[in-house]
C-alpha cells in the first residue's frame, strides 16, 4: 500500500521530535492499531540510521583525503617527523 | 579558544528554515588549523598508550567526525578541548579489551560518545546494497539531514533551482529508499541491521 504524503511528513516530525503532546499520543495510538502505518514507521526510522551511516562514512572519506594532503605537505615535514617519532620504540 | 557555531537546519520538508546561529564551514582549512593544532596532542596520548601511528590517525579523525556532528547541533565552547576529550573516549572504547584506560578530567567525563562512529559505519547487506543502488538519493539526503547545509546550499550542490525543487525531490528520495527498506527487510533477513 502506497504511503501517503500527509504520513511520511508525520513520521518525519516524529523522528524530529516535533510533535506536540496531543499528536504524538495519537501517533502512539496509531502505531498499535495500524500495522502498515507501523511497517512505513520502522521502515522511515531504518532509513534514518542508514542514511547517517552513509553520512559518516562520506565524512570519514574526506577527512581522511584532507589528513593525506597534510601529512604529505613538505611545509609540515618538521610536525610529521615529530609525530612519527612519537611511535618508534 | 574561539567559540564554534554551525547552522542547524530545519529537517521535515514542510519546516521553514529559521537558524539563527551564524554559519562556520567545517572544510578543509577548519581541519587544517585543527590539524596543526591537536593532532600532535591526540597522537602524543595514543603513543603513550602503547598505540601506533595509524591508530592515532584513525582516532583523531573520527574525533573530529564526532566534532563536526556536535558543532552542527550545538556551540562547542573549546573545540581542541572537545576533540582531546573525544579522542580519549574513543582510545578506551577501542582499547578497553585490552586494559589500557586512561584518566578523564571532569570536562572529558561529561563528554557523550555516540553509539556509532565513522570507522565502525553499518556493513549490513542493505546498506552496502543501496550505497550502490541509491547513491544519489542517499547522498542528498545525508546532506539534508546531517551535513549542516541550508537549502541555498543544497540546492547548488545538487542543481535544484528552487527551494520548492530541493523539498520535492528530497521527499521522493526518501519514498524511494524507504521503499527499498521495506522491500529488502521482508525478503532478506540478512538485510536487517
Amino acid at each position: 500500500m502506497k504511503t501517503s504524503s500527509n504520513d511520511t511528513v508525520l513520521i518525519e516530525r516524529y523522528l524530529d521530535q516535533q510533535l506536540s503532546e496531543t499528536e504524538k499520543q495519537a501517533f502512539m495510538n496509531r502505531l498499535v492499531t495500524d500495522n502498515a502505518f507501523s511497517q512505513t514507521v520502522a521502515a522511515q526510522t531504518q532509513v534514518r540510521r542508514l542514511v547517517r551511516s552513509h553520512h559518516l562514512l562520506r565524512q570519514r572519506e574526506r577527512v581522511k583525503a584532507w589528513h593525506q594532503r597534510l601529512h604529505n605537505d613538505p611545509a609540515r615535514r618538521s610536525m610529521r617527523q615529530a609525530i612519527e617519532a612519537l611511535f618508534k620504540f | 579558544m574561539e567559540t564554534l557555531f554551525i547552522e542547524t537546519k530545519a529537517l521535515a520538508i514542510d519546516t521553514p528554515h529559521t537558524s539563527q546561529l551564524p554559519v562556520v564551514q567545517l572544510d578543509e582549512s577548519m581541519y587544517t588549523s585543527l590539524y596543526d593544532e591537536v593532532y600532535p596532542v591526540v597522537a602524543s596520548i595514543i603513543s603513550r598508550q602503547g598505540g601506533t601511528l595509524a591508530e592515532a590517525e584513525d582516532i583523531f579523525q573520527d574525533a573530529l567526525i564526532v566534532f563536526m556532528d556536535q558543532a552542527r547541533l550545538t556551540m562547542v565552547q573549546d573545540p581542541a578541548r572537545y576533540i582531546v576529550g573525544i579522542a580519549k573516549h574513543l582510545w578506551m572504547r577501542r582499547a578497553r579489551k585490552e586494559n589500557r584506560f586512561l584518566k578523564l578530567d571532569d570536562y572529558e567525563q561529561s563528554l557523550h560518545l555516540p553509539d556509532e562512529v565513522a570507522s565502525e559505519v553499518s556493513s549490513s547487506a542493505l546498506f552496502l546494497f543501496l550505497q550502490r543502488a541509491g547513491s544519489k538519493c542517499m547522498d542528498l539526503l545525508s546532506d539534508f539531514y546531517f551535513a549542516g547545509l541550508s537549502i541555498a546550499q543544497l540546492s547548488a550542490r545538487h542543481g535544484f533551482t528552487t527551494r520548492h525543487s530541493a523539498a520535492v525531490q528530497k521527499h521522493k528520495c526518501l519514498e524511494k529508499i524507504r521503499t527499498i527498506v521495506k522491500e529488502k527487510q521482508l525478503s532478506h533477513e540478512d538485510f536487517l541491521e
